[in-house]
């Protein structure tokens, strides 16, 4: 079955729909008039920038929603200064998008796709509003396919903009007028007629998930000049040179920083670190700051409890700790209601695979260099707290090696453009050069 | 006559020079008060005294989206504005000092 949870024709929403009755609802959608192409792109930014404002408010209803969920990213995300770098980093000139610019002396215009189908994953939904947004900025139409545990945030959000009139220098400029360019639907995982729907009409394909949903939307029939944007399954890792581990001090603030990084939608994001690479032979040993991460983790996790423990995670979890405490030149410390778990490891300094719910193994090296060759293919963020002098050569290894992407500690959880390797906004448009 | 007209424009710049230096120095001043009316301004705090070492989380409302308002308030009253990575780990008030006076040179 099929349901239609946002439009602002309201007539089909919330009724379980048939594959057939959903089609038709989707070319319905398609045909429709598209009232982003009327509003100019400045209009947009400053749009958003006012909800930016206003959704942060005491005062607003969402208040509590954004909280709830980890939206408060959105806030910043939204700001007038950050879209525009992000699209003119994918542009350019982002008023491209209202008319022909010259480009070396080419009169080139950006033109909107046509219909994006965005497929949000359920592990950091927040992602996928993200490319929602950027979907609406590139005046494309949008058909946003959540997952069930995020049903109903994204249409209390677009009921919100819906209700809206924006005074942008001095035009008015209606909230439904924007939200008119979007659809959100729930589809079951396993009617692949359903999703086979919203695939076939997609100009764009903007997919975000783990290896099993992303390879079924791959499957699926699609047009032929489809753009796909995938954003698969990834991990990330870091790394610490001794020297960052040289006092207390600095061994705290990096310790701070890593339990930013882990305590980020509880890793379950591919940017948060499972493995961290750490040189031997610093002041403050590697026994010493796992136990200052330790308080870290422990005061975090005092603050913020792990949510929906999974028994399958736990007894890996208890199995893993079980073996680290028993072998040599391992330990482990842990917190004994399963909140996190931090593994210390001597003797084996290649990747492990993420066992997730803050659990982080700490893969103690002789010497920082050669950790980049313990790192598996596919890498997402790579945190970094390494001299100087071994910076250059690591960035352009890790490069090589195909990671995708290299930041500070504590800094891993942003999410930033490009992502995965893609300039997404300049994807969701088509260049078309005016000559005439 | 001249040397009236120069000796005016030198009163009004030097004038002009006076004030202006007074409103960099009153702009540029951010020391912990300031701070603190801006944590009350975007908090709406109340009684509530913050300190120096005050952290994100234990100040009323000084959540996520309080984080964002504290920022606001900065960018309004310095008028600069800030990129996301900036702010992400400004956890502390010595931290949002240091971000304003890194904003303000």
């Amino acid at each position: 079955m099929n349901e239609i949870l946002f439009s602002i024709k309201k007539k089909y929403l919330n009724l379980k729909l048939s594959n057939q009755d959903f089609e038709k609802n989707i070319k319905n959608f398609i045909l429709s008039k598209n009232m982003l192409e009327d509003i100019r792109i400045k209009s947009l930014i400053k749009i958003f920038n006012e909800l930016s404002k206003s959704w942060q408010s005491k005062n607003s209803n969402l208040y509590k929603l954004f909280l709830d969920n980890n939206l408060g990213y959105l806030i910043g995300w939204l700001k007038q200064n950050n879209i525009e770098e992000i699209l003119n980093l994918n542009l350019s000139n982002f008023e491209v998008l209202d008319e022909p610019k010259l480009f070396n002396k080419k009169k080139i215009y950006a033109s909107p796709k046509g219909v994006i189908v965005h497929w949000i994953a359920g592990n950091v939904p927040i992602l996928g509003i993200l490319s929602l947004f950027q979907g609406i900025l590139t005046k494309n139409k949008n058909i946003v396919k959540v997952p069930s545990s995020f049903k109903y945030i994204l249409t209390k959000i677009l009921n919100d903009i819906t209700k809206r009139t924006f005074k942008i220098d001095n035009k008015v400029i209606k909230g439904s007028s924007i939200t008119g360019s979007i659809l959100v639907v729930y589809v079951d995982k396993e009617n692949k007629d359903g999703h086979t729907i919203l695939s076939k009409y997609a100009d764009v394909r903007y997919a975000w998930g783990g290896k099993e949903a992303i390879e079924s939307i791959m499957q699926l029939d699609k047009k032929i000049d489809c753009e796909d944007i995938i954003m698969g399954p990834k991990i990330s890792a870091a790394l610490i040179s001794r020297d960052f581990l040289k006092d207390k001090k600095n061994s705290e603030t990096l310790a701070s920083n890593i339990t930013r990084d882990v305590f980020n939608f509880d890793q379950l994001g591919c940017n948060a670190p499972h493995n961290i690479y750490i040189e031997k032979n610093s002041k403050i040993s590697v026994k010493e700051f796992a136990e200052i991460l330790f308080e870290k983790f422990k005061i975090e996790a005092n603050k913020n409890k792990l949510n929906n423990k999974n028994p399958i995670d736990t007894y890996n979890i208890l199995s893993e700790r079980v073996f680290y405490s028993t072998s040599n030149k391992k330990e482990v410390l842990f917190d004994n209601n399963y909140e996190f778990s931090i593994f210390i490891d001597y003797a084996n300094p290649k990747h492990s695979s993420p066992l997730y719910n803050r659990s982080i193994y700490l893969k103690v090296v002789n010497d920082i260099n050669e950790a980049a060759n313990y790192f598996p293919s596919g890498i997402q963020t790579i945190g970094m707290a390494i001299s100087k002098s071994s910076e250059k050569y690591f960035i352009k290894k890790l490069i090589n090696n195909g990671a995708l992407r290299i930041t500070k500690i504590g800094k891993m959880g942003l999410y930033e453009t490009p992502w995965d390797g893609i300039l997404s906004i300049n994807r969701m448009v088509k260049w078309v050069p005016i000559s005439h | 006559m001249g040397s009236n007209f120069a000796l005016n424009a030198l009163y009004r710049y030097l004038n002009f020079t006076i004030f202006y230096n007074i409103l960099q120095f009153m702009k540029k001043k951010i020391d912990f008060e300031f701070i603190s009316s801006v944590f009350h301004s975007a908090l709406d705090l109340g009684k509530y005294k913050i300190k120096l070492n005050s952290k994100f989380g234990e100040v009323p409302d000084w959540d996520s989206l309080g984080h964002m308002r504290i920022i606001q308030e900065l960018e309004k009253r310095l008028k600069v504005e800030f990129d996301i990575d900036e702010i992400i780990d400004v956890d502390t008030v010595k931290k949002v000092i240091q971000l304003a006076k890194s904003k303000v040179k």
